[in-house]
């Protein structure tokens, strides 16, 4: 761990980072983009399934997921900036470590639902009482493991003590 | 004003925020959900009026509008209680001030977006792409002005 802390701080990228005051709140700004997008992309998807909104086709409420994946991938660069510029302070923390647990978990039940639960929607489907409780499962999961992910980076300044 | 300021940090809720261990990042949390909430979905709506998931029928995804305004709710009682927190510092903060004109503009275009694309559809295409592209102008600058304030404090 040590070692990999090292070899972050010596990178021209840490040293980029820290030697100017803009970088770090301008990647701050558009990691809350990205959370926008994320977590309001995914409330659209994830309570159609559910059944919040009963007038939307299942089959095609999932084009909202190009917004997730957009938001994800500002907020892996970014997040991977903020550990690069300061990787003592990340790996370490509490708040940082379930954060990361949780984005894993997070991915592999999103592939649970594209791989075992997409397909078995038919096409064109408007009825939610057809689908599985796994599908209700995995959509709630996602819905929690986010909105808990963006409590915990919230929290990572504040648990540095624990 | 002052004096009402500071009579603000001093009541129990600002001293909740500023003194107790928990109470500012329990409300900075919810502030965040919150903007993910009412943002995140006045977002989606703006981009399935600039042609995302176009197939959808507006009227199926209007009931999501509902959600967004309980993210606005709270983030008006998080925002309440974070600015009791710190009620003399903020209240001349400019990058605060700047976030609350341009948040009052962005819950402005969302409604009207909402209005003329989600409800009425009575205005033109053209109207509703302008609405869609400023809210998400709008919202976009509303949350670099929030990320400001901590850095001029």
């Amino acid at each position: 761990m040590n070692e990999i802390i090292e070899l972050l701080v010596s990178s021209q990228l840490h040293t980029f980072i820290i030697s100017h005051a803009w970088v770090w709140p301008s990647l701050e700004m558009v990691h809350f983009l990205g959370l926008c997008l994320v977590l309001g992309s995914l409330l659209i998807v994830d309570l159609s399934v559910i059944g919040f909104a009963r007038g939307i086709p299942i089959k095609l409420v999932d084009k909202f997921i190009v917004a997730t994946l957009i938001g994800f991938a500002l907020n892996l660069i970014t997040g991977v900036l903020f550990v690069v510029g300061d990787p003592g302070r990340y790996f370490i923390n509490i708040a940082f470590q379930l954060k990361i647990l949780l984005i894993v978990f997070a991915g592999f039940n999103a592939l649970y639902f594209t791989l075992r639960v997409r397909p078995e929607i038919p096409p064109g489907s408007n009825d939610f009482t057809t689908l599985g409780s796994n599908a209700r499962i995995s959509t709630a999961l996602s819905l929690l493991f986010w909105t808990s992910i963006i409590v915990l980076g919230r929290f990572i300044p504040y648990v540095e003590d624990l | 004003m002052e004096d009402f300021l500071f009579s603000l940090e001093d009541s129990s809720l600002g001293l909740l925020i500023s003194s107790s261990i928990w109470g500012y990042p329990i409300a900075l949390s919810l502030h965040a959900l919150g903007m993910g909430v009412l943002v995140g979905i006045s977002v989606m709506l703006s981009l399935r009026v600039l042609g995302v998931a176009h197939a959808i029928p507006t009227s199926a995804i209007l009931p999501f509008w509902r959600i967004a305004i309980a993210g606005f709710i709270i983030n008006l009682l998080s925002g309440t209680a974070l600015f009791f927190g710190s009620a003399s510092s903020l209240a001349t903060n400019w990058a605060f001030l700047a976030k609350l004109a341009f948040l009052a503009l962005s819950l402005m275009l969302t409604f009207r977006l909402v209005k003329a694309a989600y409800k009425t559809q009575a205005t033109s295409a053209e109207t509703h792409r302008f609405l869609a592209l400023g809210s998400l102008a709008s919202w976009a600058i509303t949350i670099v002005f929030g990320r400001i304030i901590g850095y001029i404090f």
